[in-house]
């Protein structure tokens, strides 16, 4: 039980930084994201080629991937989504998911269906934690993902930016009357979230396989850790993902393989039903 | 109220008239080509099989088509092959069959591989009353998809019992220093089902105990506990039946955890290529099925070999004879019925007989022909035949070279 509850809080970091992207869209912008899971992927698919174009390491190829990749999420909320926010919530909606059959097509013609694994000398190797083995890539990922998390928390608490930020995300006419730029600032949450999305991308290419289709389950998973988590909290998402991690690992230990997933959506509905709001509900990031 | 009830027929009748115009075939008519139609899984996990799938198929369709076409009737006729891609989702391959069976005007269906997908075919097979021919079922799983048993429906593939008990005898008696004891990992879609359950039934009479098993859906990304419990369980024999992506999460995580299996059997995702490209050296020793190698000698092995070669080293060049031979078993069917008429072309089928590509093939009254059983292992980045033994099989490597 040990090792299921320490590997389900490391998996669970990795169901986090997935619903961070999702989160922070629906919390900025009011962006239902149903391209997410594929931004996950087309991350994957830029670590694969940068790592095997240029001989690094996965890891250090995002830092030629996240840029390229904040990149064209800006320009993508610009020339696409911006212009679609200011007619409600189903536009966006429709466009994203558009955008995500689109993604699977062009990265199926680009790749084929084939699945791909992303190599490094730790993808499989293993390491001890108080009597517990647990794979590398999870302690990595756990480690990536608290950092970004912590970054993520200061960067909306301690500047302008974050201030900016949480007004636009409360009130962005009154924002733009004071000033605020907020069609620049939702194009770099949408290149920063596509950003984080390519790191989670490379450790699910390093822990398991990728192909075009594989952001469809992460995404549902992604949804799964930000409704727990709260809409509007960031740090209950991390929290969120963990318990996702662990009360998955219990439950297929207690009930079977089978029952994993229906366990950890009956605990979701279970506390939806007792807190409505998520875990930390609407209370400030 | 009048002119509206004048107008419903109008409207129907234009609707089936535009619909007759959107299909691509006509099958049915006296001299027009004969249209089979294939559902694939060009996208989607699936993919792998999909594209040495349809390589088969349009061989096949290509070659009779060289020679002038099929007589029907006493008229020679070319062929036409539509296919459609199910991106590896059950519900888009039925609704595939209904397009090709009702829009393509289909003479015969062809399947994509694996019974999630080949089922929900010979499911629109049997409602629209045109026959389908499948295979990557196996048999097991087949017959227990239909309690009525199957009217269009002809699946020729191994036998699950056959497979496990080459697989499982080769663990149990080839390798004796291995403890005997039987991990299982399956996922809970019907063939994962089934061979679990199957592997649970004939373990025990070749000596083998089931230590511990496994089952979860397929998709599941976190395996840890599951391998922590088989390495606990001490089992020196590992089977699992999963899909490809499930297949490599489940070694790295084995080769993380430090479990070293000495046997290490996989059926469905440790079939192709891509399967050893992803794990390299780990990949090394597997044990994985097979229905089709050349040295069985079967009539135009050698150049379907050399023809597909270029799609890998593992079981699809077998893919390509696989689906090549059933598309000849069909055009023949067609020739012998002398008409496109679903029933007589399914009542054609029924008399098959005769040595084809992939090996002999007569369907049982239960609408099966069985597959020989060949066993093979990875070694060196190929697969080799390691069962039955012939002149040409290679020793079977013990213990399992990629995980020690």
């Amino acid at each position: 039980m040990a090792s299921t509850v320490v590997n389900g809080i490391l998996i669970g970091s990795l169901y986090a930084l997935v619903a961070l992207g999702l989160q922070q869209a629906f919390a900025v912008m009011r962006l239902v994201n149903l391209a997410y899971g594929e931004f996950v992927v087309v991350g994957a698919y830029g670590a694969w080629l940068v790592s095997r174009g240029l001989h690094v390491d996965p890891l250090l190829a995002l830092a030629i991937v996240c840029p390229v990749i904040g990149i064209l999420g800006y320009v993508l909320q610009r020339g696409l989504l911006g212009p679609l926010l200011s007619r409600g919530l189903e536009p966006p909606l429709v466009a994203t998911f558009g955008l995500s059959l689109i993604l699977v097509s062009l990265m199926t013609q680009a790749f084929s269906g084939d699945s791909r694994a992303l190599d490094a000398s730790y993808a499989t190797s293993g390491v001890a934690i108080a009597g517990v083995q647990v794979r590398v890539t999870y302690l990595v990922t756990f480690g990536i993902a608290v950092a970004i998390f912590a970054a993520a928390h200061v960067v909306m608490t301690r500047t302008r930016t974050g201030a900016a930020l949480r007004a636009i995300a409360g009130d962005p006419d009154t924002a733009r009357t004071m000033g605020v730029n907020v069609e620049h600032l939702y194009g770099w949450t949408l290149g920063l979230i596509a950003a984080v999305g390519a790191v989670a991308g490379t450790m699910i290419g390093l822990s398991f396989s990728f192909d075009p289709s594989t952001g469809a389950s992460f995404l549902l998973k992604g949804f799964t850790v930000m409704v727990l988590g709260g809409v509007e909290s960031i740090a209950g998402v991390l929290v969120a993902g963990i318990i996702v991690g662990v009360v998955g690992g219990v439950g297929g230990e207690v009930f079977g393989g089978a029952y994993q997933d229906m366990v950890v959506l009956i605990f979701l509905l279970v506390l939806l039903a007792l807190r409505p709001t998520g875990l930390r509900g609407r209370e400030a990031t | 109220m009048a002119r509206r009830l004048v107008l419903v027929p109008v409207a129907v009748s234009l609707a089936v008239g535009i619909a007759a115009c959107g299909s691509t075939g006509s099958s049915g008519s006296g001299d027009g080509p004969i249209v089979l139609g294939a559902d694939v899984s060009l996208t989607g996990p699936l993919s792998p099989f999909g594209a040495t799938m349809r390589a088969g198929y349009e061989r096949a369709v290509q070659e009779a088509n060289a020679q002038g076409g099929i007589m029907v009737g006493g008229k020679r006729r070319k062929v036409v092959l539509d296919v459609l891609d199910d991106r590896s989702d059950p519900t888009t391959a039925g609704d595939n069959a209904r397009t090709l069976a009702l829009k393509s005007n289909a003479t015969i269906l062809f399947g994509p591989a694996s019974p999630p997908l080949t089922l929900p075919v010979a499911q629109v097979a049997e409602r629209e009353k045109v026959p389908a021919l499948l295979s990557f079922t196996p048999l097991v799983s087949f017959h227990n998809a239909s309690k009525s048993g199957w009217k269009y429906t002809w699946d020729t593939f191994v036998n699950e019992p056959d497979l496990i008990n080459a697989e499982l005898s080769a663990a149990a008696t080839q390798n004796p220093k291995s403890n005997r004891k039987l991990a299982i990992f399956a996922d809970t879609e019907q063939d994962g089902q089934v061979f679990s359950r199957l592997w649970h039934e004939q373990a025990p009479a070749l000596g083998l105990r089931v230590a511990y098993t496994a089952s979860f859906p397929a998709g599941t990304s976190d395996l840890s506990s599951f391998v922590a419990k088989a390495k606990q369980s001490g089992a020196d024999v590992v089977a699992m039946v999963l899909t490809e992506p499930d297949t490599v999460s489940l070694y790295k995580e084995m080769k993380a955890q430090g479990y070293h299996p000495k046997v290490v059997i996989g059926e469905k995702g440790t079939a192709l290529a891509s399967f050893q490209r992803l794990l390299g050296p780990l990949a090394n020793g597997t044990v994985t099925m097979g229905f089709w190698a050349p040295e069985l000698g079967y009539p135009q092995g050698a150049q379907l070999e050399s023809a597909a070669r270029h799609f890998g080293g593992g079981q699809e060049v077998s893919n390509v004879v696989d689906c090549y031979s059933l598309v000849q078993v069909g055009l023949k069917a067609i020739e012998r019925a002398g008409s496109t008429d679903p029933d007589k072309v399914n009542a054609a089928i029924a008399q098959t007989s005769g040595v084809f590509p992939l090996g002999p093939i007569r369907f049982r009254k239960d609408h099966s022909a069985v597959l020989k059983v060949v066993m093979k292992q990875w070694q060196d980045a190929e697969t080799r035949q390691v069962y039955p033994k012939g002149p040409r099989t290679s020793q079977m490597a013990f213990p399992m070279p990629g995980l020690s």
